[in-house]
C-alpha cells in the first residue's frame, strides 16, 4: 500500500527517514528514465540520478505542493541533467548508448516472450531517440515519455506553445522516420562490383 | 484486342496503378507541391489537436496511397505505446540504498544545527562562518575558478610586485646617486644627476643648492617608505595567503562525507555539495 503524495511530501518534510527512503523508491524509476535520457549510458545516469536525489534532498523546503508536484520534478531533473551534460561536455564528448547497453535496461513484469519483444522494442527506441536532434530528443521526453502537457513543456523550455506543438509534431515524425530506418534491412552490395 | 481510342471507360484501364501514382505526384510537382509534409504534421500532432471528420478522410486518402508516409503512420502509433514504457526504468535493486546512504550524512546537519545551544552571539558567528564555508564551496564549484583565480594572482602579481617594484629601484638609485653625488657608482641616472648637480652648484646662489638637496632627502625618505610599504605588502600577501590555504583545509574538513560503516556499501559516484 501505497502512501498518498501529498502524506508522503509532508512526512518527507518533517525528516522522517522512511519517507524519504519511500520516496526515492517511489520516483527512482522516473528520474533515472530522465538522467538515462541525457546521459546517455547506465554508468552517468546512475550517478547523475543519485546526484538529483541527493539536490531534492538538500532542497526539501522548496518542494512544491503535491498537485504541481511530478511536473515540478521532471523539470527539475531535467534541468540537472542539462548542467550535468554542460560539465561532462566541458570534460568530453558525449558518448552513444549502445544497443546492448540499452537492451539491459529492465523493463516491467512481462512474460519472457513478452519481456524480449518489449526489450527489443524499447531499445530501438532508444537508439532512434538518440538520433535526435536536441530540440526534438527533449520535445519528446518531456511530451511523450513523462506525459507533461504542452503547456508545462513550453514553460520549461521557456518556448511559445504553438512551437511547442509544432516542435512536438515534428519531433514524432522524426523520430518514427529514425524507427523506420533502424529496422528496414541494409542493402545488399551489387554482385560483382568493387 | 485493338481498344476504340474514343471509349473513356476502356482508355481508364490501361493506367496501372503505378502509373496512377505517377500521375498525380508530376501533377502535384507542377502545382501546389508533395502533400505528405502536410499529411505528416497533421498526424504527427493529432495527439495533442484531433483531426475533424473532413481532415481525418483527407489524411485518410493520402495515406492510402501514399506507402511511405503509411509506414511512418504506422511506425508511430507502434512507437508511441512503447515510448510511455520508457517513463520509468528501474535502476538497480541497489540504487535506494545508495541514495540513502549519500543524503544520511545530511540528515544529522540538516535536523542540528552547529550552532544549536550557543549563545546568541556565538550562534550568529558560525552560522555567518558557515554559510561563508558554503558560498565558498561554491565559487569553488565553478567550472571556470581555476583561470579566474590565475587571472587575479596575475594581476595582483603585477600591480604589488612588478611595476611599484621597477619604481621603487629606478627611484632609489637616482636618489642615492643625487644625495652622494658619487658619479662613479650608480646608475647612468644617478651619474647624470651628479654631474648636472655639480654644474648647477657652480652657477646658482648656495640656497638653491640647499633646497634642492633638501628636495633629494625627500626624495631618498619618500623611497625609503616605499619600499618599506612593499616589504609590508608582501608580507601581508604572503600571511594572507597561508590563512587562506588553512581556511580551505578546514572547509575541505568540513564538507568531506563520513566514512560508510562496514554495513552499508559507498554511495556510487562523487556526492555534489547542495547549492
Amino acid at each position: 500500500m501505497q502512501l498518498e503524495l501529498a502524506d508522503l511530501l509532508e512526512r518527507c518534510h518533517a525528516g522522517d527517514e522512511l519517507a524519504w527512503e519511500a520516496f526515492v523508491r517511489r520516483f527512482q524509476g522516473r528520474i533515472y528514465s530522465i538522467a538515462y535520457s541525457y546521459a546517455g549510458n547506465p554508468d552517468d545516469a546512475r550517478d547523475l540520478a543519485q546526484d538529483i536525489f541527493v539536490r531534492l534532498y538538500s532542497s526539501k523546503r522548496q518542494w512544491p505542493v503535491a498537485v504541481g508536484f511530478v511536473p515540478w520534478l521532471v523539470a527539475t531533473s531535467r534541468n540537472l541533467s542539462v548542467d550535468f551534460l554542460r560539465r561532462r561536455r566541458a570534460r568530453t564528448a558525449a558518448t552513444e548508448v549502445g544497443l546492448d547497453a540499452a537492451a539491459e535496461l529492465a523493463g516491467g513484469s512481462l512474460d519472457p516472450e513478452a519481456q524480449v519483444t518489449a526489450t527489443r522494442r524499447r531499445s530501438l527506441v532508444w537508439q532512434a531517440l538518440r538520433r535526435l536532434t536536441h530540440i526534438s530528443r527533449e520535445t519528446i521526453i518531456l511530451r511523450d515519455i513523462h506525459g507533461l502537457s504542452l503547456d508545462e513543456v513550453a514553460t520549461i523550455l521557456r518556448i511559445p506553445i504553438g512551437t511547442a506543438k509544432s516542435r512536438t509534431s515534428r519531433a514524432r515524425i522524426e523520430l518514427a522516420q529514425q524507427v523506420l530506418s533502424l529496422t528496414q534491412p541494409v542493402d545488399p552490395p551489387a554482385p560483382g562490383g568493387w | 484486342m485493338e481498344r476504340h481510342p474514343h471509349q473513356p471507360i476502356i482508355c481508364r484501364t490501361l493506367m496501372t496503378p503505378a502509373e496512377r501514382r505517377a500521375m498525380t505526384s508530376a501533377v502535384l510537382a507542377r502545382t501546389a507541391g508533395s502533400a505528405c509534409q502536410r499529411a505528416l504534421t497533421l498526424v504527427g500532432g493529432q495527439p495533442d489537436e484531433p483531426l475533424d471528420a473532413q481532415t481525418t478522410a483527407l489524411v485518410a486518402g493520402h495515406l492510402e496511397h501514399c506507402e511511405e508516409c503509411r509506414a511512418i503512420e504506422r511506425t508511430l502509433a507502434e512507437t508511441r505505446d512503447g515510448l510511455a514504457s520508457l517513463a520509468e526504468i528501474e535502476p538497480g535493486v541497489e540504487f535506494t540504498a545508495h541514495v540513502v546512504a549519500a543524503t544520511s550524512g545530511r540528515r544529522s546537519s540538516a535536523r542540528r544545527p552547529m550552532w544549536a545551544g550557543l549563545s546568541q552571539r556565538w550562534a550568529w558567528t558560525v552560522a555567518f562562518g558557515e554559510r561563508a564555508a558554503s558560498t565558498w564551496d561554491r565559487v569553488l564549484a565553478r567550472p571556470r575558478l581555476s583561470l579566474e583565480l590565475a587571472y587575479l594572482a596575475t594581476v595582483l602579481l603585477v600591480i604589488i610586485i612588478g611595476n611599484p617594484g621597477l619604481v621603487a629601484d629606478a627611484l632609489g638609485a637616482r636618489t642615492s646617486g643625487l644625495v652622494a653625488g658619487d658619479t662613479a657608482s650608480g646608475t647612468a641616472g644617478g651619474r647624470q644627476q651628479g654631474m648636472a648637480s655639480q654644474g648647477i652648484g657652480s652657477v646658482i646662489p648656495a640656497f638653491v643648492e640647499r633646497a634642492m638637496r633638501e628636495v633629494e632627502r625627500k626624495q631618498e625618505s619618500a623611497a625609503k617608505s616605499w619600499n618599506w610599504f612593499v616589504e609590508r605588502t608582501s608580507q601581508l600577501w604572503s600571511a594572507s595567503w597561508n590563512w587562506l590555504r588553512g581556511l580551505f583545509d578546514w572547509v575541505g574538513a568540513q564538507t568531506t562525507p563520513p566514512a560508510p560503516s562496514a554495513q552499508t556499501e559507498p554511495a556510487k559516484g562523487p556526492v555534489r555539495a547542495s547549492q
